[in-house]
């Protein structure tokens, strides 16, 4: 045994085990808890909102998400919404709509996620001034996808990851597929990790 | 010398050379206690400058405020590291600071992974772990890492199957394939260890029957014993 | 001990209680336990050969 040992009893050694497995433990705890912590859920109109001027498709699905321009955990969003599309034989009209609330400046077009978007093949990319779209879609959360069917009606309002920041498969992303396949999902609905868009409120809800 | 008093000089010797190779590995263990000191604060650093790079602020319209994984990775990272430092310190050379060294440096390696987004690339700070753990030359730390990737896919694979294997409802024995390959690594690395082990109590050998070639030469009784 | 002695001797002989000789091959001699080893040297009781000629006891345990 080394010589160099400091007096510290072993209760006091003891006692910092047991503070270090409380803190570490609690630690882990809180960020799970923090990742799988959906943001608001988004409450869009049933069918698509005739004020809106992004244009829908009207001879396939259209999917629009909303997302924060600023917003990390989007960046496994947009990841998760190329692999979407890659996965699908018959792929919908795509916009990514980057909210911009009032008062903010260039710089807030000019980020990693918004060329990140435009780098996605088949989909448009578009401005969304003063929260606008996103209030007429009653979307909250960065990352919210909403899939209406050719008809205007919506099909499906949720996120397409596990949790934030987060790739790979969600159940968000495995509805979605099967919408777009001509499946029904088990659901209509899922979680939506990512920051608050700061619309203006139509309603507070979780999912 | 009689026979008794020659087994006694023959204990007396091998009591010196056991306590001289002990001496050695101990001075093994508290220098790679200091390594991992160095290491551990490092990563630690480093992960707060990924949470700064990767994502610094969090964003509620316009208005910013510090995300999430900058405070996780300063103070979760800071509290993983602690007993780690604490023990390197007070307790030096010991095999309970061995396997609490152990099991930060692998709560590092899942703190990295989820500042990350469970990123694949920064998977592999777990096999870089169980290596540089490895440099103690003792099997059982890598024993007790293991058993933290195991807890932590067994956890996380009940209730996050997504963040363990990518996929909503993985196939019941895709734990193995990940078990696999760990397994294989901690097989290596502790045949490595044995084996450097063994080598080490080898050269000593030579060098104890040397010193009892020596002794004979000089034709003198043990100072001491052990 | 075995890539040493691989080097230095090839047959080791240590003289038993009852005037008797044992013979042993490196591999073997090294698997003794420590102390048999130590007070066979201590009482002169080993003699070590490379290729049928005896090496002494001073070669024989040099490491390389």
């Amino acid at each position: 045994m080394s010589a160099r040992c400091l007096p510290w009893s072993r209760l006091g050694l003891g006692l910092a085990a047991v503070l270090w497995v409380l803190g570490v433990g609690g630690g882990f705890a809180g960020m799970i808890v923090y990742k799988t912590t959906p943001g608001l859920a988004a409450a869009p109109p049933a069918t698509w909102p005739d004020a809106s001027r992004i244009e829908p498709a009207h001879d396939r699905s259209t999917l629009v998400m909303f997302a924060h321009p600023k917003c990390t955990c989007t960046r496994a969003s947009l990841h998760e919404l190329g692999e979407l599309l890659a996965r699908v034989d018959k792929p919908p009209r795509v916009v990514v709509a980057f909210v911009l609330p009032d008062g903010t400046g260039d710089d807030w077009r000019d980020t990693d996620l918004w060329q990140s978007a435009e780098a996605i093949p088949g989909v448009s990319v578009v401005a969304d001034r003063g929260s606008r779209e996103a209030n007429l879609f009653a979307s909250r959360t960065s990352g919210t996808a909403l899939l209406y069917d050719a008809a205007g009606r919506l099909a499906f309002a949720g996120g397409i990851t596990s949790m934030r920041g987060h790739e790979g498969d969600s159940a968000g992303q495995e509805r979605m597929v099967a919408l777009l396949s001509g499946h029904a999902p088990d659901r209509a609905t899922s979680s939506v990790f990512g920051c608050d868009l700061g619309a203006e409120p139509k309603e507070k809800s979780h999912e | 010398m009689s026979k008794v008093q020659t087994d006694r000089t023959a204990d007396a010797i091998v009591a010196r050379a056991n306590a001289r190779f002990d001496k050695w590995l101990d001075e093994r263990h508290v220098a790679t206690d200091r390594f991992f000191a160095w290491l551990l604060a490092g990563q630690w650093l480093f992960g707060i400058a990924l949470a700064l790079t990767i994502s610094p602020h969090a964003w509620s319209g316009k208005v910013e405020s510090i995300h999430a994984h900058v405070w996780l990775a300063t103070l979760l990272g800071g509290a993983i590291i602690s007993l780690p430092l604490l023990l390197i310190a007070v307790r030096p050379g010991r095999g309970m600071t061995r396997h609490v060294v152990a099991l930060g440096q692998m709560l590092i390696s899942a703190l990295l992974i989820h500042l990350t987004g469970g990123r694949i690339e920064t998977h592999f700070h777990v096999f870089v772990s169980l290596a540089f753990l490895a440099f103690y030359l003792d099997w059982r730390v890598l024993v007790t890492a293991t058993l933290v990737v195991v807890a932590d896919h067994l956890l996380l694979g009940l209730f996050l199957p997504e963040s363990v294997y990518g996929v909503a409802n993985p196939e019941w024995w895709r734990f193995l394939e990940h078990a696999f390959w760990v397994l294989f690594l901690i097989s290596v690395l502790v045949y490595g260890c044995a084996s450097t082990i063994k080598t080490w109590v080898g050269f000593a050998q030579e060098v104890v029957m040397l010193e009892a070639l020596a002794e004979r030469q000089l034709d003198t009784a043990p100072s001491e014993g052990a | 001990m075995t890539r040493v002695a691989a080097t230095k001797y090839d047959q080791v002989s240590i003289r038993v209680d009852g005037g008797g000789e044992r013979k042993m091959g490196p591999s073997e001699f090294a698997a003794l336990p420590i102390n048999e080893r130590v007070s066979a040297v201590l009482q002169k009781r080993l003699k070590f050969y490379l290729r049928g000629v005896e090496v002494s006891e001073r070669e024989a345990l040099k490491p390389d």
